[in-house]
């Protein structure tokens, strides 16, 4: 059946604009022409679709989520060192400035007082945990144990109705240093899967080229192809998958003048990292 | 008009990747070293493209190589040191598996020219 | 050492590769000729014009009588050709060359018969030795082009070749039956010296292994000692005595690893201790999960050692 002219008048002006649109992103993808320096503000319309995005990929996320009991003042005072330890460099406190470096940050970190009274603690908890893409929020869940994430969670909670005395008070009461470091329960076998989010969590693709991993392209390292063949770790060490658990964990005992830094893996990632590895044939 | 702004777009594109100058200058003839790589059976433990049967597992694969911020994981690129390591590798690094190679001081030359246009 | 002839049949280096090479000559130019008549033949008949032949007389004469004398001189040819081939009658085997999967074993009669090497020949120059060949497991073929011609090696029998090189040189052999899938990695060279180089070269190869001359040797000979090696590698002069791999007395002077993977040196020795099923997958060898990156390079220099 022919299609009657208006319909393919229709069709025609549609076609022809998604093409223009096409080139016209690709040209500004291309020429440099969009600005991606910190300087200058998002336009208004990336910015909506940006945050509500953002906004709105959480909301899904953190649905399944439990959330424990966090009225407790023990929790949240654990919550409170974490919070000073790894949070308030960027996101700052009741009458206390984020750092220098952090005011240059595009997207500005929130105040945090604003957004726990419009989030919810599971919201909260998913985002601490995973961190967001794109801005400077990283994931914490490579850093802390689930407890302390929940721990922080309650002290956000509890800031809005903290006054400039009160956290300085707060401050003033405890030296207890922040420690960030992974407790997990020590699986039986790594997971390959698991070793994945690792690599990235690690940094390890800061410097590998590592298949499977997009945007690891670095030649600052060796690249990871076929490391699962490679005969010797380091160039020395026999490539089983305990030496291999071994270097990735302290890389400088086993060749003190390696650029590779230590990266405090834990035993668990680890394993999970060198399982990944142990794929790429 | 559609066809002239996917020419340049594409136009664009390549020039990124076009360019096989090395990204550090280094003296030596490139083919030569490609001969002496193959003389000298580099291939037996490294993957060289280029190089035929270069498909060695021993020790890291040397794609790209001229992009590679280090030497073995060690010490800054630089010609006269890559030169050295490849010649004598024990000799910047006691524990490494990469024996002492007989070879001329411009084979290593020429060897190093070839692996910093490796992009 | 002339180098420029490698595994070549149309550039014999021998009596017995002349005689073969001759024999060649006549195949090509006669079958050559033959092309060109039946050729010739043909087209006439395509582009003439068409005309009553005697059919009969030509396919008796064309398809009978000429093949039946022209194959009847060529085999009176052969025969005479091979039996030359077989040199003056048997006497004991001066070398014993044993095809494994997939490699050659050879051991000297001569020399206290002691000397055993692997995919290595060396013999006087201008001096016929006559070599045994057997096999271990299926079914090889003996074959240096530029020397001779190939002879089998089959399960349950020892055949017999003659082998002499009118000038020195190195002569690359291989084995010219399919034996699974490392066959084209099984070479082997003979390389002819004067008779003054090959008695002394023979005396080294009788004698044991060299000691260590320096501690990094030693600890590639511990190295070697401590490692599964002497369970499938001899090195005479050790407490390694294992028959199932290449007797590696004197492993540094051979000109080749892994039967023509690799060339020599210790580079070449490292890469093949690290990686033998890569370099030649299925082989027996098998890869060491134990040796670090300052033990491979100690044991390969100690291998290179062994001259």
């Amino acid at each position: 059946m022919p299609m009657a002219p208006k319909y393919r008048f229709a069709l025609q002006t549609f076609s022809a604009l998604s093409i223009a649109a096409a080139i016209a992103l690709l040209g500004a993808i291309y020429t440099g022409a969009y600005d991606v320096t910190a300087t200058h503000q998002h336009t208004r319309p990336v910015h909506w679709a940006l945050d509500t995005a953002m906004r709105q990929a959480v909301r899904l996320r953190a649905k399944g989520v439990k959330v424990p009991v966090l009225d407790d003042p023990a929790l949240a005072q654990r919550g409170f060192v974490h919070y000073r330890g790894s949070c308030l460099q960027c996101h700052g406190a009741p009458g206390v400035a984020p750092e220098p470096f952090a005011r240059g940050l595009m997207p500005l970190p929130n105040s945090l007082a604003q957004t726990a009274l419009e989030w919810t603690s599971a919201e909260l908890y998913w985002v601490t945990r995973s961190g967001l893409k794109m801005t400077g929020m990283p994931a914490w869940e490579f850093r802390y144990p689930d407890e302390d994430l929940w721990a922080i969670v309650a002290f956000v909670k509890l800031l809005p109705k903290l006054t400039a005395a009160d956290y300085a008070a707060m401050d003033r009461g405890s030296s207890e240093k922040s420690t960030s470091r992974w407790t997990g329960d020590l699986p039986t076998a790594g997971d390959a899967r698991r070793g994945a989010i690792a690599l990235q969590q690690y940094a390890c693709t800061s410097c590998h080229r590592i298949p499977g991993m997009v945007g690891a392209a670095a030649h600052v390292g060796p690249p990871l192809e076929g490391i699962a063949s490679r005969k010797y770790l380091a160039g020395r060490l026999p490539n089983t998958p305990e030496n291999m658990i071994r270097w990735i964990r302290e890389p400088k005992n086993i060749s003190p003048a390696t650029l590779m830094p230590d990266l405090d893996v834990t035993e668990h990632h680890a394993r999970d990292i060198a399982a990944y590895l142990a794929t790429l044939k | 008009m559609l066809l002239t702004a996917l020419a340049a777009l594409a136009a664009v594109t390549m020039c990124g990747c076009a360019d096989r100058e090395p990204l550090r200058p280094a003296p030596g003839d490139p083919a030569a070293g490609r001969v002496a790589i193959q003389r000298l059976q580099c291939g037996a433990c490294h993957a060289i493209p280029g190089v035929t049967g270069a498909r060695g597992q021993v020790g890291p694969p040397l794609d790209a190589y001229g992009r590679r911020v280090y030497i073995a994981g060690k010490l800054p690129q630089d010609p006269a040191l890559l030169a050295r390591w490849i010649a004598d590798a024990p000799s910047l690094a006691p524990g490494t598996a990469m024996p002492k190679i007989e070879m001329t001081a411009a084979e290593a030359r020429d060897m190093v020219a070839y692996l910093y246009r490796l992009r | 050492m002339k180098q420029g002839r490698i595994q070549s049949m149309l550039d014999p280096g021998s009596a017995a590769a002349a005689l073969i090479h001759e024999l060649g000559i006549w195949l090509y130019a006669g079958s050559g000729l033959v092309l060109v008549l039946v050729v010739a033949l043909a087209l006439y008949g395509a582009f003439s014009a068409p005309r009553k032949v005697a059919e009969k007389a030509w396919i008796v004469g064309g398809g009978i009588v000429f093949p039946a004398i022209v194959l009847a001189a060529l085999l009176v040819y052969a025969i005479h050709v091979g039996h030359a081939l077989s040199g003056p009658p048997a006497r004991a085997a001066d070398i014993e060359v044993v095809g494994k999967r997939w490699w050659w074993e050879v051991r000297y009669a001569t020399g206290g018969g002691h000397a055993v090497l692997a995919n290595e020949l060396r013999i006087p120059v201008g001096k016929p030795l006559e070599i045994a060949l057997s096999t271990d497991d299926v079914i090889h073929s003996f074959w240096v082009p530029a020397l001779a011609g190939k002879v089998d090696m089959i399960p349950g029998r020892t055949n017999r070749i003659v082998v002499e090189a009118r000038e020195p040189g190195i002569y690359r052999g291989q084995c010219a039956e399919f034996c699974g899938a490392q066959h084209a990695w099984m070479a082997f060279y003979v390389v002819a010296l004067p008779e003054e180089e090959f008695r002394a070269w023979l005396a080294r190869q009788a004698a044991p292994a060299a000691e260590p001359a320096d501690a990094f040797l030693l600890r590639g000979r511990d190295a070697f000692l401590r490692e599964a090696c002497a369970a499938c590698h001899t090195i005479r002069g050790t407490a390694a005595a294992g028959t199932l791999g290449p007797d590696l007395t004197h492993v540094g002077g051979r000109l080749s690893i892994g039967a023509g993977v690799l060339g020599s040196g210790a580079a070449a020795l490292a890469a093949w201790i690290a990686d033998p099923q890569h370099l030649k997958p299925g082989n027996l060898m098998p890869e060491t999960k134990t040796l670090t990156g300052e033990d491979l390079r100690a044991l390969a220099s100690y291998l290179e050692s062994l001259k």
